[in-house]
């Protein structure tokens, strides 16, 4: 009766509010398409920054002066805007079918948002799990403060949710043992480090362009051991293999210049590991720099005269055009390789999408490692 | 006035006509009462005579129409002219008072005349009761109120189907005499099918209904 | 009870039952009028019911993206609430399914953890809605839900987890039996799973939805149980001879009341039940595209009700029974009333013949009329609404004889076939009370509605018309004051914005420009009289109805406003509407606000057609995202929304009427049964079938146009409640009431002729026999 058509004021003042929100108040982000910048040499290059829009804090800044201490600097550095904790694993099961698995924690700072439930800091948790034919991805969000993610020391401990990465020995951040899920998937891994932690740069402040304005603050640990369970609907894999610790932090990757990079850590057969990357940054030139470390655990920073890298095919993922083949050199070192992706579908479809995956290289050398493109 | 001839009525499945061959002659102000046992055929005669059914044979003349051969549009026409009709149940218009009722069907004539109906109540006893509302009349009170719309619009004949059925022996007798009187007085024909031989004694001619023929009633009484 | 007169009695019992069953053999309309009668009011209660109970699922659920929650996690007493800690322990847990939230106590609106809304699990829902989509950047990435708020930005100041504690953790999606358990292990003994409740008070939309749903469904139980009640009462009357002839021949009157209300209770059980099955099927077969306008129009799914079949035949029955047990009262009292049914019906009498009845009447009208400014909230005012219709039923009741004696006394009784048709239809409408009273409700609610309807319309469009004061809009989330570009190639007025908080409330500022010319743009309800002078010297601002209406502003008051971290008072110099708002808004002149550069989320653009083009390569340029649409365009978009909605529900209101129709029509069909030896009279003095039918329906209009008559002034008012009040306190706008004649009568008509259409209906065959009475008692 008549309480249809109060029904319908209802309805129809929701509809007006639908129609002219938009007009009046909230207008909804309407998405372009846009087209990855093609290089006068047919080079795909990014063109679009991953954490742009987060405001870039400089007052505190990554400088040579204050370089990396440890193990103080394992926990969080609030001061700076953007900071990742990155896991890779390359495991294996008992056949040797491959599990190549990443966790990452990321906390970005976004101080607009402390209030009295959370102190501002959002910590971004990805977990990625490869088998031959099966990719899981699990996301995360959460923020420090509110208990549900963060950080804690004595012993070394991230959290988010029900992931728990926590040392098991006092003052160090390995041995350590992680719990995971990646959505029905739970991992959980025995992680021990059999060599010392390696500073990348000048004492772990990398710099991402040749003139020094983009830094960070990076160091890794690319010797791990590790040993764990995988279970799978039930079904328990128990893995072992060998993983890559990086940890990084800094405000000028969120820039909106700072477009994006393509990264390498690639484990040598022969024990050497190899840490590359080219950085995009607008309006300067790409910058290629890296690490090579010896079966040892000495590192040796690398001058970008001694590295070249060169992507050698592309291949349509997830809508975007990728280099995944690529030739990377260091005449120095005599290594001449190529890596090509353990699959092609290795692509994170994240709030911050982003291409990470496991590789094999050969060439002069064999091996294998992860690869990461961001900015496509 | 009315005359019928070699009237027949079968009704489709039933064995023998109901009406079979039926003469009939009544002269104006004559009256004629029909008895009959239950399920003879009295109704179905009257409803011939009211021109509301079809016979198979024959012909009904009332008041020099011929019945048979009308349209329906006629027949009404016809029995709105030329016919009063008096049920046992009285059926009033129930919205109306007495007056009104009466004054129905002279009003659907268009001979509707004020101090005739006056009169006519006058002469029925209603008078007193002409503003009353009908469902508050007696029985007797209602069926006269019957009679009178019967007879207000001056109509050649008169068709009563057992007009004394629901009303006791006193209140029939006083209602009888009123109608057989009036239709005497207005040369008005009256056909009265009935049950009750005090109301068929008072008719000028008496008639019994059997096997579809009307046999003049050997116990008439002198007029 | 002694044996003997226990199988007398029963012998009696069985012996009137035969009876009354023979009667069907002959009547057999009346028991099928009286079930049709009693299905189509327990189907339109299903339907209703299924409706309420579908839309009200979202009531008992909310929207999270594109989630719907139905369950949560809530503390078992107010004093030990859902912590921070008992949250963040519950997902360490791994129940990462479970969002904190809680509800702003002023506006109602959600505001939850929207970082675990955001990790939820969502099929591409939210992430992939472009994959190559680069206009996305950091922000917008960690962006809120659409229409709920984050917990940061509830919590700030002086609202914290102390005083205002999170009211529970949503339970997204639907929990397995496992699932289930395990959370229930896992919770501490302050906290429960339970389902989640209607949005709490002062959700403005919420609330008076859920109001709504309430008053449509008691509405329908109302008006169902006035069909249901008119069907059996038309029954008693119509087995009222057989009755009185059976207590003549000695069987008593309690055996006789037995009798009546076994036949009663088995037919009104018939109906009732196929009521409910056939209205359970209509509404099934609906629920889809029902779920389509529901997220069409509401953003929120109409779920399909759940089903339990017996709960909705058990209730149907019940208000059967319900009215099966007055109708024995009403029984017991004629069947004691005597033995003659003519008694019966010479002792009925008219309420209508007697002023007393009419004194009370009319004071309770003027009360009415008075009281109704004296309204001050929905609840009241939902009230009153039914008051006013209950009102109305007593005086259509009443008024109906009256006005169509009033016809009586003025047709002439020369024309003694309409003059008997004017008296009858006398009788008539004071027999179809109850039915008249049904088709009263529906007609005066669909004519109110549409007057209010109407007056929102064109108060709509003609606050759109004015405020959409230049040719072309432009509506961008580019960072940024592109107004103040030199480049631009046509003049871009800024509409700058900042959410503040006015006590307590969130409240919208939005620029107005501070130019003469666009004065006369601002439709202002109230206003300073030196508004505009105080406006432009920052000491005065203009305020939407929904802030005054809530807050009790009035023009001159003046309010604080901390625009540059330093509080100023300002004077309140005009009020204006803002349809379709849920929020309260003030305008400051648009140097106030400039220095706000990221909300600008709308530009007005000053320039013609010509210029269009320049504007749109310039803006592909400038902001990418930017959409640029002519004023036509959006003043069309919003009426199209609003004819689109009120198509629906005036279809709505349509099946309403058809139902109140239906019982009309049951109501006549019946009662013609009874006149029938009446007709046979009008046949044998010569009248045609088809003049005896036109003036049948002649009545059945006489009555339903008296009916309509005293509609109409029902209609207005409860038009001008729904304006004046139930928008007022619902929805915090009002409108001025629009009456267009035309509307009124088109409405009326439709209402009219839907019921004409239908009475046609009984019409059947009229034969002129001596013998109807034998059969008609």
């Amino acid at each position: 009766m008549r309480t249809n058509k109060w029904l319908s004021v209802v309805l129809l003042s929701g509809a007006l509010l639908v129609m002219l929100l938009p007009a009046f108040g909230l207008a909804l982000p309407l998405s372009t398409q846009s087209e990855q910048q093609v290089t006068d040499h047919g080079q795909v290059v990014p063109r679009q920054s991953l954490f742009a829009g987060m405001q870039a804090k400089n007052n505190v800044t990554v400088t040579p002066e204050h370089p990396v201490r440890l193990p103080d600097d394992h926990a969080p550095h609030p001061d700076f805007q953007l900071e990742w904790w990155y896991l890779t694993f390359l495991l294996e099961d008992k056949n040797g079918a491959p599990f190549n698995y990443q966790f990452t924690l990321f906390r970005l700072a976004r101080p607009e948002q402390a209030s009295n439930w959370g102190e501002g800091h959002i910590w971004l948790g990805h977990s990625s799990l490869h088998t031959e034919s099966a990719h899981w991805f699990s996301e995360k969000l959460a923020q420090q403060g509110t208990g549900v993610a963060g950080y804690s020391d004595q012993p070394f401990t991230f959290f988010i949710d029900n992931w728990l990465w926590q040392s098991t020995a006092p003052d160090k951040l390995f041995p350590a043992r992680l719990h995971s899920t990646v959505e029905g998937v739970s991992v959980s891994l025995e992680l021990t480090a059999t060599k010392p932690l390696v500073k990348h740069g000048e004492q772990g402040v990398s710099f991402k362009t040749a003139d020094g304005v983009y830094r960070s603050y990076y160091y890794s640990q690319p010797f791990i051991d590790t040993t764990g369970t995988i279970n799978i609907d039930g079904e328990r894999v128990a893995v072992n293999g060998i993983g890559w610790f990086d940890h990084e932090w800094t405000s000028q990757l969120t820039d909106e210049n700072a477009l994006g990079w393509d990264w390498f850590s690639l484990h040598f057969d022969d024990g050497r590991k190899l840490m590359v990357f080219t950085m995009h940054v607008n309006n300067r030139p790409p910058h290629t720099t890296g690490t090579l470390i010896s079966a040892d655990g000495r590192a040796t920073p690398l001058e970008r005269n001694e590295i070249v890298l060169t992507p050698l095919q592309t291949e349509r993922v997830a809508g975007r055009t990728l280099p995944l083949a690529w030739q990377i050199q260091l005449p120095e070192a005599g290594i001449d390789i190529t890596t090509n992706p353990f699959k092609t579908k290795q692509f994170n479809h994240s709030r911050f999408p982003y291409y990470e995956g496991a590789i094999r290289f050969s060439g002069t050398h064999n091996g294998k490692g992860f690869m990461e493109l961001t900015g496509y | 006035m009315l005359l019928v001839q070699q009237l027949t009525k079968c009704y489709p499945g039933a064995d023998n006509a109901i009406i079979n061959g039926l003469h009939l002659n009544a002269g104006a102000g004559t009256s004629l009462s029909i008895q009959g046992a239950s399920g003879c055929g009295k109704s179905t005669l009257l409803a011939l005579l009211a021109g509301f059914e079809r016979c198979d044979s024959g012909s009904i003349i009332i008041a020099n129409q011929q019945l048979d051969g009308l349209s329906a549009r006629e027949a009404d026409d016809f029995r709105k002219h030329h016919l009063g009709v008096i049920f046992q149940n009285y059926n009033l218009l129930e919205c109306f008072n007495v007056w009104d009722n009466v004054a129905f069907t002279a009003r659907l004539k268009g001979n509707y005349n004020h101090q005739h109906q006056q009169q006519l109540l006058e002469e029925l006893g209603l008078s007193a009761l002409s503003r009353a509302p009908v469902s508050q009349l007696s029985g007797g009170e209602q069926q006269r109120v019957a009679i009178a719309r019967a007879l207000n619009h001056r109509p050649a004949v008169v068709l009563a189907d057992e007009p004394t059925g629901n009303l006791d022996e006193k209140t029939s007798n006083v209602v009888s005499d009123l109608l057989f009187s009036y239709c005497r007085k207005q040369e008005i024909t009256l056909v009265v099918v009935t049950h009750s031989r005090d109301v068929a004694r008072r008719a000028s001619f008496q008639y019994s209904l059997h096997l579809g023929k009307l046999c003049a009633d050997s116990s008439r009484a002198p007029q | 009870m002694h044996p003997n007169s226990f199988w007398g009695g029963w012998h009696a019992l069985t012996l009137a039952l035969r009876a009354q069953v023979a009667s069907y053999r002959q009547r057999l309309w009346e028991p099928l009028l009286i079930v049709v009668a009693i299905f189509i009011a327990s189907a339109g209660l299903t339907a209703v019911t299924l409706i309420n109970q579908g839309a009200s699922q979202q009531l008992n659920s909310f929207r999270l993206g594109p989630w719907t929650v139905s369950e949560q996690v809530a503390a078992r007493r107010i004093n030990e609430p859902v912590t921070q800690a008992d949250y963040a322990t519950l997902r360490q847990q791994g129940f990462d399914f479970l969002i904190a939230f809680t509800w702003q106590p002023s506006s109602g609106q959600l505001a939850v953890d929207t970082l675990a809304a955001l990790s939820l699990p969502t099929n591409g829902a939210l992430t992939q809605a472009d994959p190559a989509d680069t206009s996305y950047n950091g922000t917008t990435r960690l962006a809120n839900l659409p229409g709920v708020q984050d917990l940061n930005a509830f919590y700030q100041g002086e609202i914290t987890l102390q005083s205002h504690p999170l009211r529970g953790l949503a339970i997204v999606g639907r929990l397995s039996a496992i699932h289930r358990q395990q959370l229930q292990n896992a919770l501490p003994e302050h906290l429960h799973v339970v389902p989640v409740r209607a949005q709490p008070t002062g959700s403005n939309l919420s609330d008076s939805f859920h109001l709504n749903l309430w008053a449509m469904g008691t509405l329908m139980l109302v008006v169902s149980g006035f069909i249901i009640f008119n069907a059996l009462n038309l029954m008693l009357a119509a087995r009222m001879p057989l009755l009185i002839k059976l207590r003549q021949l000695g069987i008593h009157q309690s055996t006789l009341l037995w009798v009546l209300m076994l036949e009663m209770m088995l037919l009104a059980m018939v109906g009732a039940i196929l009521g409910v099955v056939v209205g359970t099927a209509v509404i099934t077969t609906f629920t889809p595209s029902l779920n389509n306008l529901y997220q069409l129009l509401f953003d929120s799914s109409f779920n399909s009700p759940p089903l339990s079949i017996g709960a909705m035949i058990l209730r149907s029955s019940l208000l059967s029974l319900a009215a099966v047990g007055a109708i024995a009262v009403v029984a017991l009292r004629r069947l004691k009333g005597g033995m003659s049914w003519r008694k019966v019906l010479a002792t009925t009498r008219h309420v209508d013949n007697q002023p007393r009845y009419w004194c009370v009447l009319a004071i309770a009208v003027v009360a009415m009329v008075v009281g109704a400014s004296y309204l001050t909230s929905q609840l009241a005012a939902l009230l009153f609404i039914g008051l006013v219709l209950l009102v109305g039923c007593v005086s259509v009741m009443m008024a109906m004889p009256v006005i169509l004696r009033g016809l009586a006394h003025w047709v002439s009784a020369k024309r003694p076939v309409l003059h008997w048709s004017v008296h009858n239809a006398i009788g008539l409408s004071r027999r179809t009370k109850l039915a008249a009273s049904a088709f009263f409700i529906a007609l005066a609610a669909n004519i109110g509605m549409n007057v209010m309807v109407d007056s929102f319309r064109i108060a709509t469009e003609s606050w759109l018309e004015q405020r959409l004061f230049a040719p072309y809009y432009v509506y961008t989330n580019h960072d940024g004051d592109l107004s103040t570009r030199a480049d631009a190639p046509a003049q871009l007025l800024a509409r700058y914005g900042k959410n503040v908080r006015l006590a307590g409330q969130h409240t919208e500022l939005r620029s107005f420009p501070q130019l003469p010319e666009f004065k006369r743009y601002l439709m202002l309800d109230q206003q300073h009289s030196d508004a505009w002078p105080l406006f432009y010297g920052r000491e005065g601002v203009f305020i939407n109805q929904q802030l005054a209406y809530r807050q009790a502003i009035e023009v001159g008051d003046s309010i604080e406003l901390s625009l540059n971290e330093t509080p100023d008072s300002m004077t309140v110099v005009g009020i204006y509407p803002d349809y379709g708002n849920p929020h309260a808004q003030i305008l400051l002149p648009d140097a106030a606000l400039a220095e706000e550069r990221d909300n600008i989320t709308a530009y007005a653009a000053m320039m013609i057609e010509s210029q269009t083009d320049a504007l749109q390569v310039w803006l592909d340029a400038v902001a990418p995202d930017a959409r640029l649409l002519a004023r036509e365009t959006l003043i069309k978009q919003s009426m199209s929304v609003f004819v689109r909605t009120f198509a629906t529900t005036d279809l709505l209101n349509m099946v309403t009427m058809l139902v109140a129709a239906l019982s009309f029509f049951v109501s006549i069909s019946l009662l013609v049964l009874d006149i029938t030896p009446q007709l046979h009279l009008l046949r044998t003095v010569g009248i045609s079938p088809h003049i005896i039918k036109l003036s049948l329906f002649g009545q059945y209009c006489f009555v339903a146009v008296s009916c309509a008559i005293v509609a109409v002034p029902f209609a207005l008012l409860l038009a001008w409640l729904l304006v004046a009040k139930v928008n007022r306190y619902a929805f915090h706008w009002t409108y001025p009431l629009t009456l267009d004649p035309a509307m009124v009568i088109q409405s009326l008509l439709v209402g009219l002729g839907i019921l004409c259409v239908l009475l046609l209906l009984p019409l059947g065959r009229l034969k002129a026999k001596f013998t109807s009475q034998q059969e008609t008692v």
